[in-house]
């Protein structure tokens, strides 16, 4: 039966190890796919259920968990002792835990961010100077991807112990422009104007009203901002295009934009 | 408009055009495929080819047998918030009517020449340039389109210049609130509303009610009388979701007020 082995291996294994041996292995391999398409149909199912987060999550534990299980399986099948197996774990578990105060933070880190929510997949966060689109929430991490293309991963611990800003949490947003006009520039007519100028540019909207406020007197001029709000999609689109009318239209209509004099020593 | 939707055929190498309320549709077909371009209206004093010059040929590529351009009719694809030019009050308990005229848009379909069924449009362009507004807060609402409007108390007729691109959309406002309410804005559900042609040409939709709550809400609803039925009266183009305010929507929103109530 054993005459494919090396003659001195054939004294070590005897043919009943052997097919426990292929038995397992192929239960093991078996099981694991059985768990990825458990894991993988789950995903699909509740994907237009739950969020993306939420269905990705399900996917994670369906498969740690799965795994665990097989293994368990797959070593009690082997002759191991289950419960002395789940007491080495326990110990193991402790001992794992002591080592990895770290990691056992950011995995605390994890279910808080899960269960508050302050963000989901596909929302544009900002966090410890660096922003980006989220990619995944994990336990241990969030991955995110730059507006250069950059991948990040920002430990669950940072998350919770510093500010968080979620860019696209509400569906609208509000973008100031600051600039500063001259002494004497007639401000009524200013605040007339950049309503005009606003109802022309098809991209932001007509409610909530574009806010304007005299931010002071500076010490070449007056400081104006001015707010508008668009829906949220439309960002760049604002930020280059509105941009650029008001660069265009105010020294147009007799509203120059103040500048710092030069002083030559 | 007698025949809406309009189709535009052309031969291989020609040019073609329609008007389209304010708007000029050229069509063109080419060994390649199929062209078309859409240009607003400008007087002749204007510009000698009576279309505004800077118009772009757009190509399509999908079905080289194109044959011709149809071009239908269609309701915004969002909610119109009307703002009156001045102020209307509406005495307590009493429900009034009054006018709109929203603009309709052009659905662009390119139709293969062996086929009558018109595949999904290209794309809607609106016959009146259209500004964006929001409705609700600043965390939650929804997006709509805005148009300040002088509400008349009659509906206007058809134009002796021809269509205008704007459709007669008659809002109803029931006040429930107890009190004279000064109405700020109106929605017309543009979504969930057909549009009818009247026997002397003139584009209707079904009306919007507009009922404002003693809480100082207001809530909005499709009417339910039936336009259609009137002699004369044909449907040109039906809502475009009109399960949205069924009646488990209602349901449904009633359950959400009663357990978010304090």
């Amino acid at each position: 039966m054993l005459r494919f082995l090396p003659s001195d291996l054939q004294g070590l294994v005897d043919t009943e190890s052997l097919l426990t041996v292929l038995r397992v292995l192929a239960a093991l391999v078996l099981s694991l796919m059985a768990v990825r398409l458990i894991a993988f149909s789950a995903g699909r199912i509740l994907r237009r259920r739950v969020s993306d987060q939420s269905a990705m999550l399900l996917r994670k534990t369906i498969n740690y968990a799965g795994f665990v299980l097989v293994l368990m399986v797959v070593l009690s099948q082997l002759g191991l002792s289950l419960p002395a197996l789940l007491g080495t774990a326990g110990i193991f578990a402790v001992a794992i835990g002591i080592a990895s105060q770290t990691s056992f933070s950011n995995i605390v880190g994890g279910f808080f961010l899960i269960s508050e929510k302050p963000f989901a997949v596909g929302d544009i966060i900002s966090v410890a100077g660096i922003t980006g689109i989220v990619q995944s929430i994990d336990l241990l991490s969030i991955k995110i991807r730059t507006f250069d293309n950059r991948f990040v991963r920002v430990p669950n611990e940072t998350i919770i112990k510093t500010e968080v800003v979620n860019i696209t949490r509400y569906p609208i947003r509000r973008l100031d422009f600051e600039f500063v006009v001259e002494y004497g520039a007639d401000l009524p007519r200013l605040k007339e104007l950049l309503g005009e100028i606003a109802s022309e540019f098809p991209a932001l909207l007509r409610e909530p009203e574009p806010l304007y406020v005299i931010k002071g007197f500076g010490s070449y001029g007056v400081q104006i901002l001015y707010g508008v709000w668009f829906p949220k999609d439309d960002y760049l689109k604002v930020k280059n295009g509105f941009a650029e009318l008001l660069h265009q239209r105010l020294p147009a209509a007799g509203f120059p934009f103040a500048v710092e004099p030069l002083v030559r020593g | 408009l007698v025949n809406l939707p309009l189709r535009i055929s052309a031969d291989l190498g020609t040019q073609e055009a329609a008007d389209f309320g304010p708007l000029t549709i050229l069509f063109r077909r080419t060994a390649s495929g199929a062209d078309y371009a859409v240009c607003r209206k400008v007087p002749e004093a204007e510009c000698a080819e009576g279309v505004s010059p800077d118009f772009v040929w757009r190509r399509y590529l999908g079905d080289p047998r194109a044959g011709s351009l149809q071009l239908s009719l269609v309701l915004p694809d969002l909610p119109v918030v009307i703002t009156p030019d001045s102020p209307v009050y509406v005495s307590p308990g009493v429900e009034v009517e009054l006018f709109a005229q929203i603009p309709g848009f052009l659905a662009l379909s390119l139709l293969p020449s062996d086929e009558t069924q018109a595949p999904p449009p290209l794309e809607e362009i609106p016959t009146v340039e259209l500004g964006r507004t929001w409705l609700g807060s600043a965390a939650e609402g929804r997006l709509c389109y805005y148009l300040a409007s002088s509400l008349g108390e009659t509906a206007p007729g058809p134009s002796p210049d021809g269509w205008d691109g704007r459709i007669v959309s008659p809002l109803r406002i029931r006040n429930n609130a107890g009190e004279a309410v000064q109405v700020q804005k109106l929605v017309v559900l543009s979504r969930q509303l057909s549009v009818l042609q009247e026997p002397d040409g003139t584009l209707t939709t079904n009306a919007t009610l507009n009922v404002l709550q003693r809480d100082g809400e207001t809530s909005f609803a499709v009417g339910r009388e039936r336009l259609k039925d009137k002699a004369g009266r044909r449907v040109i183009t039906r809502p475009r979701n009109p399960e949205e305010d069924s009646w488990w929507k209602r349901g449904i929103d009633l359950i959400q007020r009663i357990s978010s109530y304090s």
